[in-house]
């Protein structure tokens, strides 16, 4: 009988504990256990609840860097330069066991992975002159060793089939019987996104013209010199490219391909542009999208206005007829085309032609942003976002600067700007307009952290724009925060940018701080000062690296160490000024021209004259008066200190003939 | 320190090669103590210890870890131990020699971890005197391609900077 009560009293107490609500039971008879339903789970609930415990840090830089606070680049600059570096680095260390295979011969891996067996080209003066040598040089792009392969065939007059001559033709004429450039090189990202794209002119009786004539003439042969004659153009190969295509029409209209067509317009002018297009109409070829950019770069090229604007915007509607939705680097040439700076423009023609940029842009991203996905079609198409950006911006627009950021970012875009150069310009774009446009100090601090330097280099201009908002609208957070980044990115020695610190520090209002962002104000000012007073002691053989003083930088900086309670070192720094060797000669740490700041130096002497400081009271009088000439008020001054700093006679004496022989 | 050293052997070392034939017997009472990982305490108490040498060799897998990360010490998973031990050998000779001006504690506490095919090289290096960061980037992709040419995988270095080694200090002794 006692085993059934216990349960019972156990299980009222669980219902207690799982049911507070559930009213207590009457009797024992009533009681019943309340086991709770299962919650049903999907196999992936325990993977997403655990996948919610972690997120990407926002703050952090790019994986290719090293995540500690120094080597962390802050400017666009360095950001380059590091990633080059380490790119160069792992290069070297590639091209060693490229040389030295056998000191690499470590054999376990398993299964055997060829990318860490890199293999060196093969010699063309080495190889066997034989047309699989020769094939096996043009399939991996090899093209001048392939130019000399093929040379040294012809010499020894062996036979190369119509098949590998026309590949060679084709590899030696896109690339002009040049090698691969750097833009297009794949294993090494930092160069192909930082070279140059260097356009060379057609090389005359080269490689390809030689195999070109070598080859039966036939229309895809044609076809493929004049798009190459047309891609590396100078004026010869233009008149040349012409001809053939002439040639070309005579014979077929209908076996040009929709590329050479577009390779034509894009070196035409608009009317001819036209002609090619009717002549593609009557041929029945359909326009691919290569067209339709060339057409829109021909347009772009017309010099008045309003004519350009009606040929961009027939082109559009021919595209638009046509059925194509057009691609981000159509839409990209079609915003460039609108973009017009003329000096000479009054200012309602510019604000004219900034709406219509305004409104074509609107358009665009209503299209965009109805489609499901924007897939990348050409390598420029990530421009079309610098470029909305740049228009937005110089509209002031920051709504449809938000709108271009969130398409952008959205999963749908699938165009990404390259993150060590057109991106960084992007956000910079954005950034620079919310300094200006975004009303809350606090939003616009935060938008900052989360952009600088990860993705926006800090620069110059960047830090200039920020101060004059922080002029506007003291914030200490963003303040340090710029300052600490104009450390780190080495603007700290520019002289209008320390100039700007200086000011903003002074500015700051002390009693808004909270305790700890006094105390961060007061480990600042005297971590700048060393800062500015190293750089300027970088003398000798060091000078190039070496920002003097200035009379004006280091009234302020006095009056910044006297304000955070630093007087002693105020009052040594202020001294420096007196002394002649310091603004003379080659060890000089101070420049000679220049005066003291005004406010700054009254504001010292009144608090030297408030502790009863008369050496002090004297510098301050000695360097006030290099600055202002009105003895009348040197007068009042010293008599003030004569009368509160205790002065005996004969110093009262000096100081006041000191005034009196001063030329008004 | 010489502790248990033979007297006899003592005696008949110095009559010459020719008697090392000859029995010795240690008269010698063994010194039962655990030096081992330990580190001795200086008279001005100069001795800079990192958490990793201030905890004693028994504290490893209780207050301190392992340097070398893999499964292959697993049981049924001891494929190619041996293999770790050398690779992990090389990878530290390596790094010591490559940055020597960089090292702290002598690049001792290393810590290589083996993740799916790829070797993470983690510990921590302090800046030279002279601070060339864009040096320290290309030896850094040097490094990681060196070895992953080397031993066939990808290598990553994860180091961390310090301004000195009294950074990584734990206690002085």
């Amino acid at each position: 009988m006692i085993r059934p009560r216990l349960l019972a009293l156990r299980s009222s107490k669980v219902m207690r504990r799982s049911n507070q609500s559930t009213e207590a039971p009457h009797s024992f008879n009533e009681i019943r256990q309340m086991i709770p339903t299962a919650v049903k789970r999907s196999p992936s609930d325990l993977l997403s609840a655990l996948s919610s415990t972690v997120g990407k840090d926002t703050t952090a830089p790019h994986f290719q860097f090293i995540d500690d606070p120094s080597m962390i680049p802050s400017t666009l600059v360095t950001r380059k330069s590091y990633y080059m570096a380490k790119e160069m680095g792992k290069r070297a260390a590639r091209q060693l066991a490229t040389e030295w295979p056998t000191l690499f011969a470590f054999d376990r891996d398993e299964p055997r992975l060829e990318v860490f067996r890199p293999q060196g080209n093969p010699d063309p003066l080495q190889m066997e002159p034989t047309e699989e040598s020769l094939v096996s040089l043009i399939e991996s792009r090899c093209v001048k060793d392939a130019c000399m392969l093929y040379e040294r065939m012809r010499s020894d007059g062996v036979d190369i089939s119509d098949h590998a001559k026309d590949s060679l033709f084709a590899l030696t004429s896109f690339y002009n019987n040049e090698d691969v450039p750097l833009s297009e090189v794949e294993e090494w990202h930092g160069l192909r996104n930082i070279a140059l794209i260097e356009k060379t002119p057609w090389t005359t009786a080269g490689v390809a013209d030689l195999v070109y004539e070598s080859l039966p003439p036939s229309s895809l042969r044609k076809s493929i010199l004049i798009s190459a004659l047309c891609k590396h153009s100078s004026p010869s190969s233009i008149k040349r490219a012409r001809e053939l295509y002439e040639e070309l029409k005579k014979e077929d209209k209908s076996s040009i391909p929709s590329r050479t067509y577009a390779a034509i317009i894009s070196t035409s002018t608009w009317r001819n542009a036209i002609e090619i297009l009717s002549t593609m109409k009557d041929a029945g070829v359909r326009p691919e999208e290569s067209v339709w950019n060339a057409l829109m770069q021909s347009a772009s090229k017309i010099p008045v206005y309003k004519d350009r604007m009606n040929a961009l915007r027939s082109t559009m509607g021919e595209m638009i007829t046509c059925g194509e939705k057009g691609s981000l680097s159509v839409f990209n040439s079609l915003l460039t085309g609108l973009e017009d700076d003329k000096e000479g423009d009054k200012e309602a023609d510019k604000e004219k032609k900034i709406v219509n940029s305004i409104s074509v842009l609107v358009e665009i991203l209503n299209e965009l942003e109805k489609i499901e996905s924007i897939e990348i079609v050409t390598s420029n198409d990530s421009n079309f976002f610098c470029s909305a950006m740049y228009i937005a911006r110089k509209a002031g627009n920051l709504p449809l600067a938000r709108r271009i950021v969130s398409l952008y970012e959205s999963k749908k875009n699938t165009v990404k700007l390259m993150s060590l150069s057109n991106e960084g310009a992007f956000y910079s774009s954005f950034l620079l307009l919310c300094s200006i446009q975004v009303q809350s100090i606090d939003e616009f601090y935060k938008m900052y952290i989360y952009h600088v330097p990860r993705v926006v280099g800090v620069s110059k201009g960047l830090c200039q724009t920020v101060f004059t908002r922080l002029e506007a609208t003291p914030h200490w957070p963003l303040l340090h925060r710029l300052i600490d980044d104009c450390i780190s990115s080495r603007l700290i020695t520019d002289i209008y940018i320390s100039n700007s610190i200086r000011i903003a520090l002074i500015n700051t209002p002390l009693q808004s701080l909270s305790p700890s962002e006094r105390d961060d104000y007061s480990s600042l000012i005297p971590r700048l000062v060393s800062i500015w007073i190293e750089f300027s002691r970088f003398t000798g053989h060091m000078q190039r690296l070496q920002t003097k003083l200035s009379p004006f930088s280091i009234s302020e900086c006095s009056l910044l160490l006297m304000r955070v309670g630093e007087r002693e070192k105020a009052w040594h720094l202020l001294e420096m000024l007196c002394e002649e060797g310091n603004t003379h000669g080659e060890d000089a740490t101070i420049s000679a021209q220049g005066t003291v700041k005004a406010a700054s130096m009254n504001e010292l002497l009144d608090d030297a004259i408030r502790r009863g400081h008369a050496e002090n009271a004297a510098t301050c009088i000695q360097l006030i008066s290099s600055t202002d000439v009105n003895k009348q008020r040197l007068e009042q001054m010293t008599n003030t200190v004569i009368s509160r700093c205790g002065l005996t006679t004969v110093q009262a004496r000096i100081v006041s003939t000191f005034v009196r022989l001063r030329e008004e | 320190m010489i502790r248990s050293l033979p007297l006899t052997g003592l005696l008949s070392g110095s009559l010459g090669p020719s008697s090392s034939s000859v029995a010795a017997l240690s008269t010698t009472p063994a010194l039962h103590k655990n030096k081992a990982g330990k580190f001795k305490t200086t008279v001005g108490k100069t001795q800079l210890l990192t958490y990793e040498m201030a905890q004693k060799p028994h504290h490893i897998g209780v207050r301190k870890s392992w340097l070398t990360w893999h499964s292959h010490n697993l049981e049924g998973f001891r494929q190619s131990q041996p293999l770790m031990v050398a690779q992990d050998e090389i990878v530290r000779r390596f790094i010591r020699g490559f940055f020597p001006q960089n090292l702290v504690v002598s690049g001792n506490e290393l810590v290589l971890k083996r993740r799916g095919n790829v070797l993470y090289v983690a510990g921590f290096l302090q800046y030279s005197n002279r601070l060339d960061i864009r040096r320290i980037y290309w030896m850094f992709g040097f490094a990681e391609e060196f070895l992953s040419q080397l031993l066939k995988q990808p290598v990553k270095l994860e180091l961390a900077f310090v301004e000195s080694e009294k950074d990584c200090a734990y206690n002085f002794i």
